[in-house]
């Protein structure tokens, strides 16, 4: 977190001489408009998502024009969607299963890689971030691919496992392919130094990682309902995981000050 | 770091030393072994689950596909990049079999429909890298230079729509697009609109690519320049150096490793997208991914190969043009 | 190579195209959802549970409507397992799925894939007594795509067809022709930027070819599309693509989906919509009066799914009995009314409604002549049949 103050931007009224008059006004202007611009950013990010979630209170909810009543029929409608459970059911194993596969190999990993100086290891941090710059569809497709024409064959009962790109032990396979370089770089920035300036660029790498994981979530099932705009059911979904993980991320964000602070490494938050 | 010696462990057994707990603790410590508990799964994992399939993917792509049975004829050919980039596979691929790419006035540049996929989402993945940067550098920087429970805030906020899932925020701006969706509407209630950007198709696939990658420009940024000694930036500007010239000789050489890698993480994906345009482009933009998609749809799994092929080592050749550039403009002190 | 309805749509498309997008509504998404694991489940290992015969099947969503009343009816259990498509069925049988599954229900164009990989077996003439009950014309189609030997490999289960649909709000009446989809000025209406096509190859080149035959008074591009396959040239294929590039700028967009199409057109984003007969239904039904359908002049293209039995399936007989049900009257309207498509068996109309009937029931025998079978490309121009359609989407 940063360590500055406002002072480093606000220079002593009474040591300015008269010709730097022009320069405060200048620098209210431009930090002036960098809250505008923040405050405009801010909206880009979230109107769409709150109109959302209006709708996902409104009846129809389609379009904001022509709602004609609030109500909680949307939830009911999506909370008693069997289809939605089971998908968030699978999602949250997906998750877990890739999260703590990518975790344990990582971890490993980078014991060695900080610890020992052979060559190779070089060649496989390389290959280890190389998922990082391959676009997703891209690897999927490999992935596909070589599960169909390696593996999947009916009679071993694997085709439904590894044949369909939104099964289980595919997605799970190649999440925590896609998880490894997160991990890699977190753990071995950790090993190295407990560097304190590290620390916003291990939270950035945290929440990179923890995205990573908590892509799947429902996605299967809200593709299709995406796909088939759904949105009554769509709606009131998206806005009850915005709230669970509004919460869940309040609580890290506080969480990962308290751990700071033991580890010493935070010194002037509030 | 002595060479363990293989044997030492029916040695010890030979000896009868200490408990099954000292013995794994003594087996774990030596180098070797610890190298393979360590690197043992992380490279069967790589090298089964990353290079296998990349490996596979380059073999098939020198293959042909059977159209009738799905199968792959395991004969070399470099016929599938020939198809891919617009050469002699047939003789009416050029006129016929391809589109215009460019047109001025009786000037016309034709292109196979992958090489446009390509150059299109080149395209789009660059203005939505370039507009990611436009607007995360102020806020990264606004975010840098303070501290405190509104700076918490801030962050907060601007996590929470990127924790929220990809395609529910593409799918929050199909409400928005649309010849009559909400952005046209408003702007037709105030007799604006509506405005043909507004309607699906590149821009509104830009505005969601831009929206859904945002963050990872924004944290990479903040995380470069939280770490970086304002007190240059005042000394510099003590010294008489304009605003202008602070930005370009201190804080962006200074906080280039954020941009570089900010850039890649919103351009990579962007480049790979094909969610959002299927989304937000209303089956009218043809970015690489769905094209590569409707490949491995259709079974032709050797040209989906070599398309996935070619765009692997154009990322990869453009990274190492990054990189490098990077270091030389650091060591430049530009 | 765009093996059925869903060849073209592309990987991101899960479903079938516009005309099952109900498939994941209503009542049968509930009545699914359990009911998905535990077939998948039982599919993999393949006759098991209860006592009786139990038959497994691979097919579309709104199948599990008849479920309970087969397995009454017939006294065996029956696992079905939803697919999304045509082809995905197809690959997966071809893969060694004919082993666990005993039903599968493609679309027709796919039927001849099934029969070239020795994976079907012939009609149980015996069991299937409501064959003979199916409209002729269907039986024609049989006849002509997968018949072999004088052995009809598939029985015809539920059928549609598909046109446009326009807002007669805004769209004048007019002679129903692809000229509106074409053509600048065939209608008194500004419908630049408001026309949506299919986004689907195997749907919307066969519009513009029908557009073409017309437009150019070339029945020849007529005629690649009645027989077993398509067989267009390359010069047609090329002619076909220039006129989709062209018709492109004066386009919405591209549609596979129906709740998609359904909501666009119910929003305004669009006037013209080509799209199946059952998301106008579905429209008219939840009050939007304003839709209009219609079948062109030019000739429409129409679907069939078709139920088939593995060679390797332990009880032929039995599963050819519950092919029969499909199309017997009670289980054939539970099954129109939850995809909004008719039986391909006429009979069925009598379990329905007089307004259902109207929507989905029977229709008279001369008017299926109007109707030509999606089909396959043939295989020598399936490579530039693809590159078109590509070259369109790219355009």
């Amino acid at each position: 977190m940063a360590t500055d103050t406002d002072t480093d931007t606000e220079p002593d009224v009474a040591d300015v001489a008269g010709s730097r008059l022009d320069h405060r006004l200048v620098d209210r202007l431009l930090r002036g408009s960098l809250y505008t611009v923040a405050a405009l950013i801010m909206l880009f990010l979230w109107v769409p998502l709150l109109i959302m979630i209006v709708l996902s209170f409104a009846d129809p909810a389609t379009t904001l024009a022509g709602v004609e009543e609030l109500t909680l029929d949307n939830y009911q409608l999506a909370v008693s969607d069997e289809n939605m459970w089971s998908a968030l059911r699978g999602s949250l194993a997906i998750a877990t299963a890739s999260a703590t596969i990518a975790t344990v190999l990582g971890v490993l990993a980078s014991f060695a890689l900080t610890r020992f100086g052979y060559r190779f290891l070089n060649v496989f941090r390389t290959f280890g971030i190389l998922p990082m710059i391959i676009p997703g569809v891209i690897l999927g497709v490999g992935l596909r691919i070589y599960f169909r024409e390696v593996f999947a064959r009916e009679w071993l009962g694997l085709v439904a496992l590894l044949e369909s790109p939104t099964g289980f032990v595919p997605v799970v396979l190649a999440h925590s392919v896609y998880g490894l370089p997160f991990v890699l770089l977190v753990v071995t920035a950790r090993l190295y130094t407990f560097d304190e300036s590290l620390e916003s660029f291990e939270d950035f790498i945290r929440a990179l990682f923890l995205t990573k994981f908590s892509t799947p979530v429902v996605t299967q099932w809200m593709f299709q309902q995406i796909e088939n705009l759904n949105a009554p059911k769509l709606n009131p979904v998206a806005t009850m995981i915005v709230a669970i993980i509004a919460v869940a991320l309040a609580v890290a964000m506080n969480v990962g000050n308290v751990t700071g602070y033991v580890a010493g490494t935070v010194d002037d938050e509030e | 770091m002595a060479t363990p010696n293989p044997d030492e462990i029916e040695d010890d057994a030979a000896r009868g030393a200490g408990t099954v707990r000292a013995r794994l603790v003594r087996t774990l410590s030596r180098p070797r072994t610890a190298l393979g508990v360590t690197m043992g799964p992380g490279t069967v994992w790589i090298a089964g689950l990353l290079v296998a399939p990349l490996v596979f993917m380059l073999a098939v792509s020198f293959t042909t596909t059977n159209l009738t049975d799905y199968n792959i004829i395991w004969e070399p050919t470099l016929a599938r990049f020939r198809e891919l980039l617009g050469g002699s596979v047939d003789a009416g691929l050029l006129d016929g079999g391809s589109v215009v790419l460019l047109e001025v006035g009786s000037f016309q540049l034709r292109a196979t429909a992958f090489e446009k996929a390509i150059l299109l989402s080149y395209a789009i993945a660059t203005v939505t890298t370039l507009l990611c940067l436009a607007l995360a550098f102020p806020l990264a920087y606004l975010l840098a230079r303070r501290s405190g429970p509104l700076v918490k805030a801030t962050i907060f906020l601007m996590l929470l729509p990127f924790f929220t899932m990809y395609l529910v925020r593409a799918y929050s701006w199909v409400l928005m697009f649309g010849s009559k969706g909400v952005i046209n509407s408003a702007l037709g209630a105030v007799g604006v609109g509506p405005l043909e950007v507004f309607n699906y198709g590149v821009p509104a696939t830009i505005v969601g690519l831009t929206h859904a990658y945002y963050p990872y420009m924004l944290l990479t940024l903040y995380a470069s320049m939280d770490g970086l000694d304002f007190s240059l930036v005042e000394a510099a500007r003590d010294l008489g150096a304009s605003r202008i010239d602070v930005i370009r000789d201190q804080i962006i050489p200074l906080t280039m490793p954020g941009i570089v890698g900010g850039s890649l993480f919103v351009f990579v994906p962007s480049v790979g997208a094909f969610i959002t345009p299927q989304i937000l482009g209303q089956g009218k933009v043809q970015m690489v991914g769905i094209l590569i998609e409707r490949w491995v749809y259709e079974s032709r799994l050797s040209l989906a190969s070599a398309g996935s092929m070619f765009v692997v080592v154009s990322i990869v050749a453009a990274m190492v043009l990054a990189f490098r550039y990077v270091e030389l403009d650091e060591l430049g002190g530009a | 190579m765009l093996q059925d309805d869903n060849g073209t749509g592309s990987g991101v498309s899960t479903g079938n195209g516009r005309s099952r997008g109900r498939r994941i509504d209503r009542r049968t998404y509930l009545a699914g959802a359990g009911a998905a694991g535990l077939a998948a489940a039982a599919g993999c290992t393949g006759n098991g549970g209860g006592g009786g015969t139990t038959i497994n099947i691979l097919t579309w969503e709104e199948f599990r409507e008849m479920e309970e009343n087969i397995e009454e009816t017939l006294d065996v259990s029956i696992n079905i397992e939803a697919s999304a498509s045509s082809s995905t069925m197809f690959q997966r049988w071809n893969q060694g799925a004919d082993e666990e599954f005993d039903v599968v229900v493609p679309n027709n164009n796919l039927v001849p894939r099934f029969l070239e990989s020795e994976l079907i077996a012939p009609v149980d003439t015996n069991a299937v007594t409501n064959y003979g009950g199916i409209y002729d014309k269907f039986q024609q189609f049989v006849d002509q795509q997968f018949t072999r030997d004088g052995n009809a490999y598939g029985v015809p289960i539920r059928w549609g067809w598909y046109g446009y649909s326009y807002d007669t709000r805004s769209v004048p009446e007019h002679d129903p022709s692809y000229q509106v989809v074409f053509e600048d000025d065939y209608v008194d209406a500004d419908l630049s930027g408001n026309i949506v096509m299919y986004d689907e190859a195997n749907k919307t080149m066969p519009v513009a070819a029908l557009y073409l035959a017309e437009a150019r008074d070339d029945p020849s591009y007529r005629e690649a599309l009645e027989g077993e396959e398509m067989t267009f040239s390359e010069e047609q294929i090329n002619e076909m693509q220039d006129l989709l590039v062209e018709q492109k700028s004066r386009l919405q967009g591209y549609i596979s989906k129906d709740p998609r199409f359904i909501s666009g057109f119910t929003q305004g984003n669009f006037l013209v919509g080509h799209s199946g007969r059952n998301e106008t239904i579905e429209m008219r039904t939840s009050g939007e009066d304003w839709v209009e359908f219609v079948v062109p002049q030019e000739g429409a293209m129409a679907w069939y799914e078709t139920a088939v039995v593995s060679a390797a399936s332990d009880d032929t007989e039995a599963a050819w009995e519950v092919v029969n049900e499909f199309i017997a009257p009670e289980n054939g309207a539970a099954l129109a009314r939850a995809g909004f498509s008719p039986s391909c068996n006429p009979d069925v109309a009598d379990q329905l409604t007089e307004e259902q009937n109207e929507l989905y029931g029977r229709i008279s025998p001369e008017r299926l002549e109007e109707f030509i079978p999606l089909k396959d490309i043939a295989d020598d121009v399936e490579r530039e049949y693809s590159n078109a359609w590509n070259n369109v989407k790219a355009a």
